[in-house]
């Protein structure tokens, strides 16, 4: 079945190879040293002696505690990923599930323009997604299997730009007109 | 109990004329597709609505809001069916199991079960609400700080169980997750943490964003990343549901509800925390535990009948105290203080008649989302058979419109963006949102009640395991811990091998 | 009015002009008022940003208002609750929106004027046009089965054991805290602060018996007072309060006399800088619907708040001694970073 990757992303079977020694240790390691940066930052933080507050409410307080428990989780991680051989199966995390990581990039890519970009620039949010829409769409149309490097026909970016200002009016007046949700 | 009967008898006949069916059928209509809507909350639905029905007589208007409120977290279980995002937060238990069975070709059956196990649990809601509600008095108000840290910590022990097959990395996420919530202004004297100087970052992560970017955008991303277009999951089967199997599952229908109807009285523990517990103890007590994730009916039907039953029991604590249990219940409640209804103790001296109105109003949602689920819903699912290529940057369109919704700030567009990107690559290394999220949830309530207990105990850390409620709230979490101590579970087993034998009166394998 | 606009004599004198002031325009319907202004008609809807939870004592009374403020502009009025940072973040992206008139927000003036020495928001209240509606009173109360039957008992129970009386507010910057401090350092008492996340969670930490006593506002006491589950002693101030369905609440200044606290005035705030006849359509709009409006008289007498509207100058006088005397407290206290002297704010 090739829908078991879907099933994969939400409940990994047990047979999965998401216990990779590997990624273990080193997921470990890269716990621990968050919890350390937590820890420190928390003893470091105002004790807001000069507000006269009960010592036992300072703010660091449970931000400590929190790191404190990571940095033990954390290293169970470690020392499980070490005890099962991490230092010496590197590629142990093979096989798991194909991701393409160009088109990985271009999706974030896409959305990271999108949000950061194009919203709340001034531009009226129907154009801004209508543009996102009709260029995310060509783009992936284009990447999809077999169609790398292939010039988009006219009618599929008519098509696109179709699905774009589509979806920018219709989403923009239902929210802005009916629900009255405030667009950026 | 009698003129109690005789007015709930009046309440029911006051709503059977066509207006208030209308009403009652369009209220859950709307809640049903801003449910399907990844990122839209029941809170978002209940605040836009109850600002659109303010010219409408009171009890027309809380219909529409309760029917919305119901509709919403029914409509998050379509999405979270077919889609594998959950529509709202409370829908987030409902992903694995009925995802699991849609990609097995029973997406009917489980959207089947979502409908039968939402009409049996708010049934039993709408019995405690009626039996409860008058009666309640002080259930709510023996809760302290020292219970709700318990509370809190509890939950998150939970979380590292609740899905996936790895505690240690649950446990993890738990963790990130009440640390995020722990950024921002403190709740105890508005001191900035993990701040960075950065204005906006003083007003914390919400919650919403979090979960669009958790959810929604990571979900956007694990589909998009996979170059083959997959299969969409087809409707084949009837979506008719199987009452049959909730009497086969009556057990886990009788418990969740009730489960459900106990964290909705709980102020500030959500819906999802219903689903989640729900789902938690059917898991605990199943023959099956390994079918759990993988499309158990048993776990379908637990987290739908917990966060159903779940917006009865939020109500309780709302009319009954004046203390709404939830983020909904808290915009329901500020939509009855408009239309001049003050909910609280005074309630059933003043108008005791609304107690068994809203009674009445929560049965009409459950038989305005019955109709819906038995009539509407293959028109409903158009949305999903467009292609994915066309439809996910809709719908990331949808995330940000969702994520900016609630407060109106770009922070939150920000923040949802960034937490979407963190999900996508921790979910490839086999780590579960949901833990982050409950942390998240619950990151606040065991900041400010540990800080606040140690205040009241002028520092003694007694009364944390010596009150009541306290002593089973900690019993409980340290237990949940212990069961993954090797010795310890090694030794519960010795000792309940006699006891299952005494019980079972036939010889048990040992596992 | 123009005695109004310079502070002459004593901060007390200020007060008592102000007020007076502020009843007069109340009880004369704007006499003098811009009753010939252009129309204010809004295109499109208005959005009130809340910069508390929804439910809470600033949303219910805002949503009210709005309400109210729909009939007469005949334009939807959205409420977006925008939590976070004690209030500053709603109220920053108001101040940072356009000057248009669609952008208001509101809520309690000393929590407005206390900003910009906490060092959150860079803003005074005199950078607003505001437009009140109620006052609110904050009541001490306890626990229904408390031992302390009147105010006079409670303080002599914190003298007796200082600093072991806890008392519940919803935080630092909270108006039930500012009006404990005022009764400590009055009574010469010191208490223990425990910090809620809100009005009404501190008042049922009281009524559950959590906490020994609580100074949040009546408005959130109201029903619980009204339900027996919650017993005040005094209403903090020198006037006593009625409320509705329980009767009269004694002034503090019975127990500690001379006691004087100032009252917490809400409402709607619009920044400066908005086209001339938005201002003007309001101020109209406040002293021909607002101020007889059935809605909101209803609402005060059922929170146990006075109903008070005002606009333009006086409220900024009537609502000017709350803001001293939080900012003061907070600065004194070490929690303010800039001195209020430095940001026009004198010491009361």
């Amino acid at each position: 079945m090739t829908e078991v990757p879907d099933a994969a992303a939400v409940a990994p079977p047990a047979e999965t190879p998401h216990r990779s020694p590997h990624a273990d240790l080193w997921g470990g390691v890269a716990w621990m040293g968050l919890a350390v940066a937590i820890l420190v930052a928390s003893i470091r933080m105002d004790r807001l002696a000069d507000q006269d507050i009960n010592p036992y409410t300072i703010p660091g307080l449970l931000p400590g505690l929190l790191s404190i428990l990571m940095l033990f989780f954390g290293s169970m991680l470690a020392l499980r990923g070490l005890l099962a051989g991490g230092l010496r199966q590197r590629f142990a995390a093979a096989g798991r599930e194909a991701i393409a990581p160009g088109r990985t990039l271009l999706v974030i890519g896409l959305c990271a323009a999108f949000d950061v970009g194009l919203v709340g620039r001034g531009l009226p949010f129907w154009a801004a997604a209508a543009i996102f829409v009709t260029v995310a769409v060509l783009a992936l149309e284009r990447s999809g299997e077999g169609r790398i490097g292939r010039r988009p026909t006219p009618a599929a970016m008519l098509k696109a730009a179709v699905i774009g200002l589509a979806t920018g009016g219709a989403v923009t007046a239902l929210f802005q007109e009916v629900f009255l949700v405030h667009l950026p | 109990m009698l003129t109690g009967l005789a007015q709930l008898g009046h309440a029911y006949l006051s709503f059977l004329n066509p207006l208030s069916i209308l009403f009652g059928l369009g209220g859950a209509l709307v809640g049903i597709i801003v449910g399907c809507l990844p990122g839209l909350s029941a809170t978002l639905c209940i605040a836009l609505l109850t600002t659109m029905t303010i010219k409408l007589p009171a009890n027309d208007a809380i219909l529409i809001l309760v029917c919305s409120y119901v509709g919403t977290l029914y409509g998050g279980s379509r999405t979270a069916i077919l889609l594998n995002i959950p529509g709202t937060a409370a829908n987030a238990a409902s992903c694995a199991d009925g995802h699991a069975l849609a990609l097995r070709g029973e997406a009917g059956r489980a959207i089947g079960i979502a409908t039968s196990g939402a009409f049996t649990s708010t049934l039993i809601g709408v019995l405690c609400l009626a039996a409860f509600t008058p009666v309640l008095g002080n259930v709510a108000l023996s809760f302290g700080s020292f219970e709700f840290f318990w509370l809190a910590l509890f939950g998150v022990t939970m979380s590292g169980t609740l899905v996936g097959d790895d505690p240690l990395k649950g446990w993890l996420m738990g963790l990130l997750g009440l640390f995020v919530a722990q950024i921002g202004q403190d709740g105890l004297y508005a001191h900035d943490r993990f701040t960075f100087e950065w204005d906006q970052l003083s007003g914390g992560i919400a919650l919403i964003p979090a979960l669009v970017g958790a959810f929604g955008f990571a979900e956007i991303l694990t589909t998009l990343a996979r170059p083959k277009e997959p299969k969409l999951v087809e409707l084949k089967d009837s979506v008719l549901p199987r009452f049959r199997e909730v009497v086969e599952h009556w057990p886990t229908v009788v418990r969740s509800g009730l489960i459900g109807v106990f964290t909705g009285l709980m102020p500030g523990v959500g819906e999802d925390a219903g689903a989640w517990m729900s789902y938690a103890a059917a898991k605990a007590v199943s023959k099956k535990p390994e079918e759990f994730g993988k499309g158990s009916i048993d776990g379908l039907m637990a987290a739908e009948t917990g966060d159903m039953a779940s917006i009865p029991g939020h109500i309780i604590p709302c009319l009954a105290l004046g203390i709404p249990g939830s983020a909904p219940s808290a915009v329901l409640m500020a939509a009855m203080i408009l239309h001049g209804i003050q909910p609280g103790p005074m309630m059933m001296i003043e108008h005791p008649e609304f107690v068994y109105d809203v009674v009445a109003m929560t049965t009409l949602a459950m038989f305005s989302i019955l109709v819906f689920g038995l009539f509407l819903v293959k028109p409903l699912l158009l949305v999903l058979r467009v292609k994915r290529t066309i439809l996910m940057p809709i719908i990331f369109v949808l995330c940000t419109i969702g994520a900016f919704a609630t407060a109106s700030r770009l922070f939150d567009v920000y923040a949802m963006l960034v937490i979407g990107i963190v999900a996508f690559f921790l979910r490839g290394k086999g780590y579960q949102m949901a833990p982050f999220v409950l942390g998240l949830v619950l990151g606040g309530i065991l900041d400010k009640n540990l800080r606040r207990g140690l205040v009241l105990s002028d520092g003694a850390i007694e009364p944390f395991f010596t009150r009541p409620i306290s002593m089973v709230l900690a019993a409980a979490t340290i237990f949940t811990l212990l069961l993954y101590v090797p010795a310890f579970k090694a030794g519960l087993r010795a000792l309940g091998r006699p006891v299952r034998r005494l019980l079972s009166r036939r010889p048990v394998a040992d596992g | 009015m123009k005695h109004l606009t310079h502070v002459s004599g004593s901060a007390a004198e200020f007060t008592r002009r102000a007020v007076l002031a502020a009843t007069l325009l109340a009880v004369v319907p704007w006499a003098g008022g811009p009753a010939a202004a252009a129309d204010w008609k809004p295109t499109r809807p208005i959005n009130l940003i809340v910069p508390w939870a929804a439910g809470g004592a600033t949303d219910q009374v805002l949503r009210v208002v709005a309400s109210e403020l729909e009939k007469s502009l005949g334009q939807t009025i959205v409420v977006i609750n925008q939590p976070g940072a004690s209030g500053a973040i709603g109220t920053k992206s108001a101040l940072d929106a356009a000057r248009d008139g669609y952008v208001w927000t509101g809520g309690a003036v000393q929590d407005l004027g206390t900003y910009e020495t906490l060092g959150s928001v860079k803003t005074r209240v005199a950078d607003w046009n505001l437009f009140l509606c109620v006052a609110n009173v904050p009541v001490l109360s306890v626990p229904a089965k408390s031992e302390a039957k009147s105010a006079a008992e409670l303080i002599a129970a914190m003298k007796a054991k200082p600093g072991a009386v806890k008392v519940s507010t919803a935080g630092l910057t909270s108006s039930g805290h500012a009006a404990m401090d005022t009764i400590a350092a009055a009574a010469g008492v010191t208490y223990r602060h425990v910090a809620y996340d809100g009005g009404n969670p501190a008042v049922v930490a009281a009524t559950a018996g959590e906490v020994d006593a609580t100074t949040q506002l009546a408005s959130e006491q109201a029903d619980l007072i009204r339900g027996k589950m919650i017993r005040p002693l005094a209403a903090v101030g020198d006037k006593p309060l009625d409320l509705e369905g329980f009767g009269r609440i004694p002034a503090l200044s019975d127990t500690l006399p001379g006691f004087k606290a100032p009252l917490s005035y809400y409402g709607i705030f619009v920044p400066k800088g908005v086209p001339a006849e938005v201002t003007e359509t309001l101020t109209r709009l406040w002293a021909e619907q607002i101020a007889k409006s059935e809605a909101l008289q209803a609402f005060a007498q059922k929170r146990g708040a006075l109903f008070a509207p005002s606009t333009g100058e006086a409220a900024q006088a009537v609502a000017f001694p709350a803001v001293q005397a939080n900012a003061w407290s907070l600065f004194d206290s070490g929690k303010a970073k800039v001195s209020p002297d430095t940001v026009g704010i004198p010491r009361p």
